[in-house]
């Protein structure tokens, strides 16, 4: 077996007659933290919603740990080890705080809930100050936490985020990054789509570039960081 | 007769009628709260579930047990399940295939099974009324002043079962893990997909509670009243909606309190002023909250589903 994690192979997926990901192929190797960086309506969103299911793909593999997800139905792709923090953070804003991290628990079973919350808090104190607390009072910082919270509690070994960074203040996003870091050194593979390039390829080892639902570039975050169309398009031209 | 005598007697009799159109009103409620739709065979489910009563009566006493406890509880449980299966059947067969068709096209489905339901039922039972012989008798008098107001044991047993039933879905629904799987799905089905919850599983097992609850109040209201037939369902059906729309569609505790206003206001009107526009003043109470807190009485201000 290869250490490959995730391998996508000539993925096209579409809503309707509208074609949204057009072949694309990327891979995550166990332990790395791999970025994908993209305008609005790139298609990154899609391609994390792909790899549940939701659209299904029309055509292409996408290979969890040599597994083809492609025909396994969504409830059962947490089951396999992939947890996802999804655009938005949908969190489920009724719940309390300890209810939606019970809810990350459901790919693995109730049995280590207990301990796995403890941890979760430790990792996030803001967490334990509000477990009480419906969901839907929380400001944008400690939902996007929450949501992270919720992901770590199924124990994956794949973790995928979609802008975690969206709408909250730069020290926040510096705080979620540095645990994103934190959770990568403890052996998770991270796998983070960003508008926020800068960052995000700052943070990752390697980072991909898509346009209109194709991959562009590929290549070390510091290359990408480098490259005149990524610093036209992505970082303000600086 | 004393007014107090006459406003607690209504205030009693309202009790048992809203308990029973709060456990009906639980199906509305949960299967709109979960796929949007209203279930307008959930009507019908009750009506199978008092020819059901019938059945296991008639079963049971065929097999000489006689103690009233255990047949009413071995006939609970028999007709709590068979309509679960109904319940269960209806969803696989009827809506699940139109789940992403248009908004509408499970609604006339729904009418259909409620028509379908209806007339399997007379063509197999015919149109008449049928009845059960009645089990329980007697009641408790109550003095006020020189009057009194009575609950029978009829309406003891209607009350007691239908808080406990309340009382104990509730408490699955809030505590236990199959309770938070339903509610994260309905608030947000596709989410819970990717936390790993079989979505539809638990669309099916919401059918299957609502239709339970819906028997449970079935049997009650038959060992109560005794007489029903093929269209029974339908204006207790009505009601209960109603109810479940005056409590806000949706939510679960919401269902069980406008059953109980709903059940209440009727008897205290019909006590107080007048039998015959008691319907009339039920839905006007329906319109008068709908005006004032257009999302019912616990429900949540509508926002639209992504
Ligand atoms: N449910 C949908 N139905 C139809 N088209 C959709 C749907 N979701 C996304 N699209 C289209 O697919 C394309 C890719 O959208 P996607 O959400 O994947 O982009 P994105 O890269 O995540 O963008 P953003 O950075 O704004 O989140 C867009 O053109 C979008 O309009
Ligand atoms: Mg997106």
């Amino acid at each position: 077996m290869s250490d490959k994690i995730l391998e996508i192979k000539n993925l096209n997926t579409f809503y309707g007659p509208i074609q949204a990901l057009r072949d694309v192929s990327l891979d995550v190797e166990q332990g790395e933290i791999v970025t994908l960086i993209g305008a609005n309506g790139a298609g990154k969103s899609t391609l994390l919603m792909s790899i549940f299911g939701n659209p299904r793909a029309a055509s292409g593999e996408i290979l969890y740990k040599g597994t083809n997800l492609v025909n396994i139905p969504t409830h059962k792709i947490a089951k396999l080890g992939v947890a996802q923090v999804p655009e938005g953070r949908r969190v489920f804003s009724g719940m309390t705080v300890e209810e939606n991290l019970l809810m990350g628990a459901t790919p693995i079973g109730m049995s280590h809930a207990d301990e796995d919350i403890k941890r979760i808090y430790e990792f996030f104190p803001r967490l334990l100050e509000r477990r009480n607390q419906r969901a839907v009072t929380m400001s944008g910082g400690e939902q996007q936490m929450l949501a992270i919270g919720r992901a770590l509690m199924g124990r994956p070994e794949l973790l995928l985020l979609d802008e975690p960074s969206l709408g909250l203040a730069p020290i926040i996003v510096k705080q979620i990054f540095t645990k994103l870091k934190d959770i990568a050194a403890e052996g998770t593979t991270v796998f983070l789509v960003e508008q926020n390039a800068n960052h995000a390829l700052k943070l990752a080892d390697r980072g991909y570039v898509m346009v209109n639902g194709q991959i562009r570039l590929t290549g070390t975050g510091d290359e990408l960081l480098a490259n005149d169309e990524v610093r036209e398009a992505y970082l303000g031209g600086h | 007769m004393d007014s107090l005598a006459i406003i607690l007697q209504q205030l009693v009799n309202g009790l048992t009628l809203g308990s029973v159109y709060g456990l009906i009103a639980i199906g509305y409620t949960m299967v709109y709260g979960i796929i949007g739709m209203i279930n307008f065979a959930h009507g019908d489910l009750y009506m199978v579930s008092a020819y059901l009563t019938a059945i296991f009566l008639a079963l049971l006493s065929f097999f000489g047990i006689d103690s009233l406890p255990v047949v009413l509880f071995l006939t609970l449980l028999g007709t709590m399940a068979i309509t679960g299966v109904y319940g269960w059947v209806i969803e696989r067969v009827a809506y699940r295939p139109l789940r992403n068709s248009t908004r509408l096209a499970p609604l006339i489905s729904a009418i259909g099974i409620s028509f379908v339901l209806q007339e399997y039922v007379r063509i197999n039972q015919g149109s008449n009324d049928q009845g059960i012989p009645a089990l329980l008798f007697g009641a408790v008098r109550v003095p006020v002043g020189n009057d009194f107001f009575q609950i029978t044991y009829s309406q003891i047993l209607i009350i007691v079962v239908s808080l406990l039933g309340m009382g104990l879905l509730t408490y699955v629904i809030q505590k236990t893990e199959l309770g938070r799987q339903c509610r994260a799905t309905q608030m947000d089905r596709k989410m819970s997909g990717i936390l790993g919850i079989h979505t539809d599983r638990i669309i099916s097992t919401v059918f299957v509670i609502g239709a339970a609850m819906g028997a449970v109040a079935g049997v009650l209201v038959t060992l109560n009243y005794g007489s029903f037939n093929f269209s029974s369902g339908f204006i207790i059906g009505i009601k209960a909606f109603t109810a479940a729309v005056l409590g806000g569609i949706g939510s679960l505790p919401g269902a069980m309190l406008g059953g109980i206003v709903l059940g209440m206001a009727e008897s205290l009107f019909s006590g107080l002023v007048n039998t015959d526009y008691k319907d009339v003043f039920a839905f006007g109470l329906l319109v008068t909250v709908m005006i004032f807190k257009p999302s019912g009485l616990l429900g949540k201000p509508a926002v639209e589903k992504v």
